[in-house]
């Protein structure tokens, strides 16, 4: 079982309730965050998977408290990292929690780094500004990040600019700065979707490594069905603002039960594919953000809705070992993946 | 083996990089070095490897729209270089590209119509009646409806942009098409649709196709045969079944090896993934890849390996090619 750490310590580390986000006020208010709400244990990868615009980026903002206050108005239940709330903390105490207690690698490191610091400096940045470290103290922690990275020749590359760097390398100096304070939490926004197959492998193993190496709980965004396979413990998939279904890997791919995350394992290209043959394609498009969707926000895209489905929104049905689906059809797209490749293959 | 359409022999092609005070360049950088190619009739020939092996620029010379420092290019068995601008021009509508960013390869100031309409008053010589019935016709065949046509590209989704780009590209009738990374940019539920497409397209027109990407799962499924680059040059090409299930160079081993697939097999796996690429403005001496290949010897080092024959169609430019390494190369 992957999900060992979990159950040695079962301590969860974020835990959020109802998140609702709306951007803009009134009549044009835009709903892109309904009901969301997930729960990281220690030790674990959870993996929120989903095209762009459903929500991603935005859930995550939401729990760091990066949205702009005038723009967005987030409310949520509750946003718990251990036992300090999120949803009640001032700017202040935020600041104190970010780069600290929760790490961020976001998807293009560039724009994350400042080209005229060396990546030695910007390391240490995090550990003299909430360690109150010296320069001399900070310089060696980030020695011993860039080290635990595994990036050749460290001593070498502390006083190197981000634009002398490879964008892997880069990659893992972000991962670096994430985690020089040994944050519980990192949060890493699609990593590797800038990146060649070759260096994502290479940067996956390394958080898989280092959540090992430093216990540290893992909320992985992405939008790779393949990366999750991979690397993650728990799947969350989401789709226009909602999560659909989420669950322990293993049985999310087993037991498909949402009409989104079934489309989307049938439409992959997969080895045993017919060369050539028709890919079963998601009808439609994705949709715009506006009000919250008063039905299953998938129908009008899914080969499996029945009338209900476009009339009501789902509730998450509990499936037993963690796994829970916003699908009234559950039953009916699960029979219907039985002979599906990747399906069967986690059978 | 039919008579190639496309025909490309030992091209080459260096951008200056840099300037000295003088103005000589300081740098060349070869993002194609020496590549032999060629494309049937009706055949699909992908091309794989990361950013920056070259793919967009070979895919540029094959359109004309760049020209190699060495080597030719032969279309239709005559070359491309030393046309008359007439020549070129009507050469130009028998071969058509689609690009990776649909929106922004859409002109932003013309309806969907117009954009669909363009090459036909540019190549087919139709008058205005019978290009209005033929833009209909197109946009019912990329799965376009009235509305869209008078929409303009940032009033499209980005999977009706690609459709637009497709109708666009077949509005003349190509023999050949050239897709560079046509659903990277676009939505996973979107790719399956814009796939099918192209596929049905493919088969419909009975069109030869360069499909260029970094997708490896994508290529298998599209392509005849595949082509591999790393660094400039082809290390592999094949049939591509051959390619994908029996990788014979150690580059294509270790790309296709760090690909996750949705399946169990996949997880916690750390595959073998050696060092980083090489810049591309000093690559390795003799084999490219021997920096980061596994089984490299001292003559990797000295020799440029030629891409040599594996089977009777599947070829692969490593030395070590046919000995015993210890390896699994199946497992690659
Ligand atoms: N500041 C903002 N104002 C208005 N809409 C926004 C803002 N930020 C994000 N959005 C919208 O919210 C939705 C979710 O965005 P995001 O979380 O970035 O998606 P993802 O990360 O899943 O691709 C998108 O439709 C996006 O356009
Ligand atoms: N116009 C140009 N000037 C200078 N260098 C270029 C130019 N176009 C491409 N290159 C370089 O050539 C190499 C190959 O680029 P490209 O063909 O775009 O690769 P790919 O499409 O495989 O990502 C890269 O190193 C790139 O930086
Ligand atoms: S030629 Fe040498 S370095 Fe290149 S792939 Fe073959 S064994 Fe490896
Ligand atoms: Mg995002
Ligand atoms: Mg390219």
């Amino acid at each position: 079982m992957t999900d060992t750490l979990r159950m040695q310590t079962g301590k969860t580390v974020l835990d959020v309730r109802n998140l609702n986000l709306t951007f803009g006020r009134g009549d044009n208010a835009l709903h892109a965050l309904d009901h969301v709400s997930l729960s990281v244990q220690q030790g674990e990868i959870l993996s929120l998977v989903g095209e762009s615009g459903c929500g991603k980026s935005a859930t995550m903002m939401a729990i760091l408290g990066l949205l702009p206050k005038r723009a967005a108005t987030v409310r949520a239940d509750a946003i718990r990292l251990g036992e300090t709330d999120l949803a009640g903390a001032s700017q202040r105490q935020l600041r104190r929690i970010r780069g600290n207690r929760i790490g961020m690698i976001f998807q293009d490191p560039m724009t994350s780094l400042n080209p005229v610091h060396t990546v030695g400096f910007q390391i240490g940045e995090a550990v003299r500004e909430h360690r109150g470290a010296s320069r001399a103290e900070a310089r060696h922690q980030a020695l011993r990040m860039l080290d635990l990275v595994r990036i050749p020749d460290p001593a070498r590359r502390l006083d190197a600019y981000p634009h002398e760097l490879s964008g892997g390398m880069r990659q893992r100096v972000m991962i670096a700065m994430a985690l020089v304070c040994e944050p519980e939490l990192l949060i890493a926004d699609e990593p590797t979707t800038a990146l060649d197959v070759t260096v994502q492998a290479q940067i996956m193993a390394l958080v898989d490594e280092l959540r090992v190496e430093m216990g540290m709980s893992v909320v992985l965004i992405t939008h790779d069905l393949g990366v999750v396979a991979a690397t993650a413990d728990r799947v969350a998939v989401m789709y226009a603002g909602r999560i659909v279904e989420e669950g322990p890997v293993e049985q999310v791919f087993r037991r498909p039960s949402h009409g989104y995350t079934a489309g989307l394992m049938r439409s992959l290209p997969l080895d045993g594919q017919v060369h050539q043959g028709r890919l079963q394609e998601i009808p439609g498009s994705v949709p715009r953000l506006g009000e919250a969707a008063p039905n299953c926000a998938f129908a009008p895209r899914c080969v499996f809705a029945k009338p209900r489905c476009a009339a009501e929104v789902p509730l998450p049905t509990d499936l037993g070992g963690g796994h829970a689906a916003r699908c009234f059809e559950h039953s009916a797209v699960f029979a219907d993946l039985a002979d599906n490749d990747i399906v069967r293959a986690w059978q | 083996m039919m008579e190639a359409l496309l025909q490309i022999d030992g091209v080459s092609r260096e951008f200056p990089v840099g300037r000295h005070a003088t103005g000589q360049p300081r740098h060349l950088v070869r993002a194609v070095d020496g590549v032999d190619l060629s494309l049937a009739p009706g055949e699909t020939l992908g091309l794989v490897g990361e950013s920056g092996c070259g793919k967009s620029t070979l895919a540029r010379i094959m359109m004309a729209l760049d020209h190699p420092t060495r080597g030719a290019v032969r279309f239709g068995g005559a070359p491309w270089s030393g046309l008359t601008a007439r020549e070129l021009k009507s050469r130009r509508g028998r071969i058509q590209m689609i690009f990776q960013d649909p929106v922004a390869s859409l002109n932003p100031r013309m309806t969907a119509r117009a954009c669909i309409a363009e090459p036909l008053i540019n190549f087919s010589g139709l008058n205005r009646h019978a290009i209005a019935l033929r833009v209909a016709e197109l946009a019912a065949q990329v799965g376009l409806s009235d509305h869209h046509l008078d929409r303009f590209a940032h009033e499209l989704s980005g999977g009706q942009c690609q459709r637009v780009g497709i109708a666009r590209a077949i509005a003349a009738e190509p023999d050949v098409l050239i897709a560079d990374e046509p659903v990277s940019a676009l939505d996973v539920s979107i790719q399956a649709q814009i796939l099918n497409l192209l596929l049905d397209i493919k088969q419909r027109m009975g069109l030869a196709m360069v499909f260029v990407s970094h997708d490896l799962s994508v290529v298998r499924h599209v392509a005849d045969r595949t082509a591999v680059m790393y660094l400039g040059r082809i290390v592999e090409t094949g049939p591509s079944e051959q390619v994908f299930s029996d990788p014979q160079h150690p580059y294509t081993q270790m790309l296709l090896n760090s690909v996750p697939h949705p399946l169990p097999a996949a997880r916690h796996r750390k595959p073998e993934v050696r060092g980083e690429l090489p810049s591309p403005l000093s690559p390795p001496s003799g084999c490219h890849f021997r920096t980061r290949c596994p089984i490299a010897i001292e003559t990797c080092a000295v020799e440029v390996p030629v891409c040599g024959p594996v089977g009777a169609v599947h070829r692969a430019a490593c030395l070590r090619l046919g000995e015993e390494t210890g390896r699994d190369r199946l497992n690659g």
